[in-house]
């Protein structure tokens, strides 16, 4: 520190210059990047307003980024739903219940269509869009649904719907071909070798869901009593013939179908002379033989029932059985073998083929599943999961008739055609009359891309008025800036020019 | 009258002029050296019985100095030195905290943060967006240190640059000291004072930027020099000497040495508590006050991010007995720094909030109300360094004891708090606020930052030490878990299975904790009041941070520029007070010259009269 050091005089109308110049060169930078300072320091009061907006601006750009990914995501639901319901409109008119026509491979031509149209829905619920699965939940991490032969055959160690649908067939049908029930041989009492009376027992071969369960019985044959059945599981009937009944009574006896037992099936039979029409029997030479008689149109309608609609029944059970697995929900299989005793169902999650892998947790909506965050405290869902009800009746009714073997071409088989495709229509048509599972998904989906729409509109708008005043805030008007920076253009030239005059002045040059 | 008094006139008045030649000509060699004063010399004239001037006496020089100027010139560059010391140190912060568009800036870390979160919520199972919020992530981590680290650097620049000002001052005082001593030495043999007083005046000036001082005259012409608080700086021409030390490192949160001055006579005071403006002062309060609330505000951003990030609500379970109904808490995962939230509705119907914060040193123990943020609280330490969460619910039997709540140990040792229908009181919620020691099957948060002081270690805000937020700032990191693996962002549950790859729950957690949930921010840091403290998110709280470090600057920018232009106004009038004329000057000379020659004229008069007299005679 030496004072003496300081030999200039200060000279504050240089000062003066200099701060000038300073600010000549401070407005011109402004003029350069357009802002008022470099720091939040040197936009003046507003800063905080201007903090605000800065990271408003900021999370927009991001919902932007969220909104053009969610918006590739929903577009691309919207596409393979409208597939996925033309889809069931094309299954519904393929699996035509009067066209029987089979092909030189054993398949149906029914059935060739609606196996390609498995495998393109198959596809469909597999579409993956940069490493998220569409139909998968939120978690999927590969194709959702299992591959149509692993579906159909199975793998070594699963089971595949054939399996399972042959199993519930074993289980409904029974060892006697007559949908689980027993028809003993008559019971009849003699005097003197005349026949006195017969009885005809029908009974249900235990207490369970499978095959035909006795309902009721309505007898219109004269010298015949009826023992009704009990309604308790297993249930049975007698028919015992005391006596002749005439031509032209009718007996029918209603069955219901499995597995909640509330669709009847009815055999009616009517007492001719011959027996030789379908639903008909002989009036025998007495009493043993026309029971007889009776009981052997009833097997023998049993029989058909239970290869026909009982299989048909059989097959929807078997098949919502293995696809049914909404919300965690296992596939069952019949508890066997063997299988045409078996008297319940065991969960089949660890052998049977799982046809679908994606995010399979309980909840009330899959929806929920996707979440896109578009906005502060704004969220989208559009998740959807392969074995939601409307996509998942495609797949059931499309594999459970695909899997069908009609090859036999007898007439057994054309009427299980009949009843096979008649409850795949019914499952591919809607519970409500005008819309399907799938419209309601597509529904859902479109509102929330509506959202996202309205969302990214309001984005743009709040954005470009975000970005107006931060601009205002921040930046500088360029026509001021110009005025000043002419005018301070002026003013140091007219003080260097003072400067000068003045410096120069000096009374020693005048002496 | 006669020959000779006019001879001895015209003698007097050129001996007369001859000084005055010589203080014109010094002036004019000096008008460009810096703290010269104008001198000028006057004379005294003696005249006898018959009018004729009998002696002619030249006074001590003068200088021009206009001493009201440069008293108010002197105080005010104190003010001047303060605000421009204090404006020079805010600027550095400003540009530390808020550079606009730059993207480096905490406030656009934090937005890209937050921006990548979002991202990842869309995209759980993607790697690069996984590693897009590891990376956002240890930028801040990087930017809260290198933050810190600058402003530590800022408090170590002022501790060195008190010292080089103190060994200034006391350079000063004892240059003062010097120049009195001649001054008096002057006097004594009658020599000329006013060089010496010029010298003294620019020492005086100096001295006047580092402190506010006081400068008054002693008999004898000596100054005595004070502070505005009156510790005694140079009196009977005795400097006092100021001594410093620098610290090494400046710890967090704590003061760095002060300036002590002694006095001759050996008295010892405190220099910076006694003073209240100049550079020497704007740096103390810059080292201690406006650079540590810098500090607390980025040990509060780093403490509440990762608090947010890390910790998980564990909600009271519903219980009724008998008509009371309340809630019951498991209350083991509390760890030091962690909180139980209770709200109830006392008997008189108000509605009261309590807040446990567990300890692991009873010393702590009581806890004072303003421990936590929150305003409307009642808050109690619990001491948990037992372990034993039967022992914890103990301590809050006790602490609730007047409260007319029921308050119990469930059998399962679990704190139960019910309300009393006869009270009539109710319970309205019960939760803690727990830090996960595990980075999965602790809930969605976990410890995505850690303190690295010692190792690395989950952050918990304990109240240990001194507070393990203090100085966090400086060692956040980003958890080492999280670096080698990043799907940590989405994997909080490996048992009894691992959640899947594409779940988004955790990120959405995340997201929610940082951008959507407001908390209440601790007044200390200088945002918001005890009372009423600033309550927004962390992106919010940031905003505010930059915004603060940026008004302050502006303001002691602002302040700075005013008395800047205050201290330049007095300076150029002071100058202008003292400062050589040199046109003046040379006008006076030619002045000077003819007076001389007129003088000379009259000598040559008076000795043609003598030669005409003697000749005649």
């Amino acid at each position: 520190m030496a004072v003496d050091s300081i030999s200039t005089s200060r000279s504050y109308m240089t000062k003066h210059v200099t701060n000038l110049s300073k600010m000549m060169a401070e407005k011109t930078t402004q003029l350069a990047t357009g802002k008022v300072g470099t720091t939040y320091g040197q936009v003046g009061n507003s800063r905080i307003l201007d903090l605000e907006l800065t990271q408003r601006v900021g999370r927009i750009e991001a919902y932007k980024e969220t909104i053009v990914k969610a918006n590739l995501h929903i577009e691309t639901l919207n596409l393979t739903l409208e597939r996925m319901e033309d889809l069931r409109l094309d299954a519904k008119s393929a699996i035509d219940t009067n066209d029987f026509l089979l092909q030189a491979d054993g398949q149906t031509r029914a059935q060739a269509t609606s196996e390609i149209l498995l495998y393109e829905a198959v596809n469909l619920l597999n579409t993956e869009v940069a490493g998220y699965y569409l139909y998968g939940g939120s978690d999927a991490i590969s194709d959702p649904v299992a591959a149509v032969d692993a579906i159909l055959e199975g793998t070594s160690q699963r089971a595949g719907l054939n399996t399972v649908i042959d199993e519930f067939y074993q289980a409904n049908l029974g060892a006697q071909n007559n949908g689980r029930l027993d028809i003993p041989p008559l019971v009849t009492n003699y005097t003197l070798g005349v026949p006195t009376d017969s009885t005809l027992t029908i009974s249900e071969d235990g207490a369970h869901d499978f095959g035909f369960d006795i309902s009721s019985v309505t007898s219109g044959l004269s010298n015949v009593t009826v023992t009704p059945p009990t309604g308790i599981d297993p249930d049975t009937m007698d028919l015992q013939f005391t006596g002749q009944p005439t031509i032209g009574e009718t007996i029918s006896i209603e069955f219901t179908l499995p597995p909640d037992h509330t669709e009847p099936l009815v055999i009616e039979l009517k007492a001719t002379s011959d027996g030789a029409a379908a639903g008909t029997f002989a009036i025998g030479a007495d009493l043993e033989e026309t029971a007889d008689n009776l009981r052997s149109a009833i097997i023998a309608e049993l029989e058909l029932q239970a290869q026909t609609k009982l299989r048909a029944v059989s097959d929807e059970w078997a098949a919502d059985s293995f696809f049914d697995t909404f919300g965690g929900a296992e596939p069952m299989r019949v508890d066997g073998p063997p299988f045409d005793t078996a008297t319940g169902l065991r969960a089949g999650g660890s052998d049977t083929v799982i046809w679908y892998t994606g995010e399979n947790t309980p909840t009330n909506d899959p929806r929920d599943d996707r979440t896109s965050v578009i906005d502060n405290n704004l969220e989208v869902n559009y998740g959807a999961r392969a074995n939601e009800k409307g996509l998942t009746d495609v797949i059931k009714a499309l594999a459970t008739f695909v899997t069908a073997d009609f090859s036999g071409d007898t007439d057994i088989d054309r009427l299980y055609y009949g009843e096979l495709s008649t409850g795949m229509q019914r499952v591919l048509t809607p519970d409500t009359a005008d819309q399907s599972g799938i419209v309601d998904i597509t529904t859902e989906i479109s509102i929330a891309y509506r959202t996202v729409q309205n969302t990214n509109d309001r984005h743009i708008q709040m954005q470009s008025s975000y970005q107006g005043t931060i601009d205002e805030i921040e930046g500088v008007d360029d026509e001021l800036l110009a005025a000043e920076i002419l005018q301070l253009q002026t003013n140091i030239e007219a003080s260097y020019r003072a400067s000068s005059i003045v410096y120069q002045l000096s009374i020693v040059d005048y002496l | 009258m006669g020959l000779t008094s006019a001879l001895n006139t015209a003698l007097f008045g050129i001996t007369y002029n001859q000084k005055q030649i010589d203080v014109a000509a010094s002036n004019i060699a000096n008008a460009d050296t810096a703290g010269y004063t104008a001198k000028s010399v006057e004379a005294k004239v003696f005249f006898d019985g018959q009018g004729n001037v009998s002696g002619l006496m030249s006074t001590d020089i003068r200088r021009a100095v206009d001493e009201q100027i440069q008293a108010a010139y002197f105080g005010s560059r104190a003010e001047a030195n303060y605000s421009a010391q204090i404006a020079t140190f805010t600027a550095r912060l400003d540009d530390l905290f808020g550079s606009l568009d730059n993207g480096s800036g905490l406030n656009a870390l934090m937005t890209e943060f937050s921006n990548s979160l979002s991202a990842l919520v869309t995209d759980p199972g993607g790697f690069a967006a996984q590693k897009e919020v590891v990376a956002a992530a240890d930028s801040i981590a990087r930017q809260l240190n290198g933050s810190y680290q600058a402003i530590e650097d800022m408090r170590q620049d002022a501790d060195n640059l008190m010292r080089a000002e103190v060994e200034d001052i006391n350079e000063l005082l004892r240059s003062l000291q010097d120049v009195d001593e001649k001054i008096q030495d002057a006097r004594v043999s009658g020599g000329s004072v006013a060089d010496l007083l010029d010298q003294r005046d620019r020492y005086v000036e100096q001295l006047s930027g580092y402190l506010d001082v006081e400068i008054d005259h002693e008999t004898g012409g000596t100054l005595r020099i004070t502070t505005s608080s009156g510790q005694q700086l140079l009196a009977n021409n005795k400097a006092s000497v100021l001594s410093f030390e620098t610290t090494n490192y400046l710890q967090p949160n704590v003061s760095g040495n002060t300036v002590t001055v002694t006095s001759p006579a050996g008295t010892r005071t405190d220099l910076i508590a006694g003073s209240d403006s100049g550079s020497l002062v704007a740096l103390a309060e810059m080292r201690d006050e406006v650079l540590v609330e810098a500090q607390a505000q980025l040990d509060t951003i780093a403490a509440e991010l990762s608090l947010a990030m890390s910790n998980v609500t564990v909600a009271g379970a519903e219980a009724t007995v008998g008509p009371d109904t309340g809630f019951d808490l498991d209350v083991s995962a509390l760890q030091a720094g962690n909180t139980i939230s209770l709200s109830y509705t006392d008997t008189s119907g108000a509605q009261q909030n309590v807040s446990f914060v567990a300890v692991s040193d009873p010393a702590l123990l009581p806890l004072d109300n303003s421990t936590t943020a929150r305003a409307d609280d009642t808050v109690y330490g619990i001491d948990i360094s037992s372990g034993l969460p039967a022992n914890y619910i103990t301590q809050i039997v006790a602490a609730l004891g007047g409260s007319g709540l029921q308050v119990s140990n469930d059998g399962s040792d679990n704190l139960r708090v019910l309300g009393d229908v006869g009270g009539p009181t109710s319970v309205q919620s019960l939760s803690a606020s727990v830090t996960p020691t595990a980075n999965t099957d602790q809930g969605l948060g976990f410890s995505m930052f850690v303190d690295s002081r010692a190792g690395e270690q989950v952050f918990t805000d304990s109240l240990e030490a001194g507070g393990q937020r203090v100085g966090y700032a400086a060692s956040i990191a980003v958890n080492s878990a999280l670096q080698d693996d990043s799907s940590l962002l989405v994997t909080y549950e490996t048992v009894p299975a691992t959640n899947s790859p594409n779940d988004s729950a955790r990120a959405e957690y995340l997201l929610e904790r940082l951008t959507a949930d407001p908390k209440a921010f601790d007044a200390d840091a200088g945002i918001g009041n005890t009372g009423s403290p600033y309550q927004g998110t962390i992106l919010t709280y940031v905003n505010q941070v930059v915004a603060y470090q940026g008004n302050q600057a502006s303001d002691a920018a602002t302040y700075a520029q005013a008395k800047e232009t205050m201290t330049t106004n007095l300076a150029i009038r002071y100058e202008e007070s003292y400062s050589v004329n040199v046109d003046a000057e040379m006008a006076f000379l030619i002045e000077l010259e003819n007076a001389y020659a007129a003088n000379a004229r009259v000598m040559q008069a008076v000795n043609e009269l003598f030669d005409v007299l003697l000749n005649t005679v």
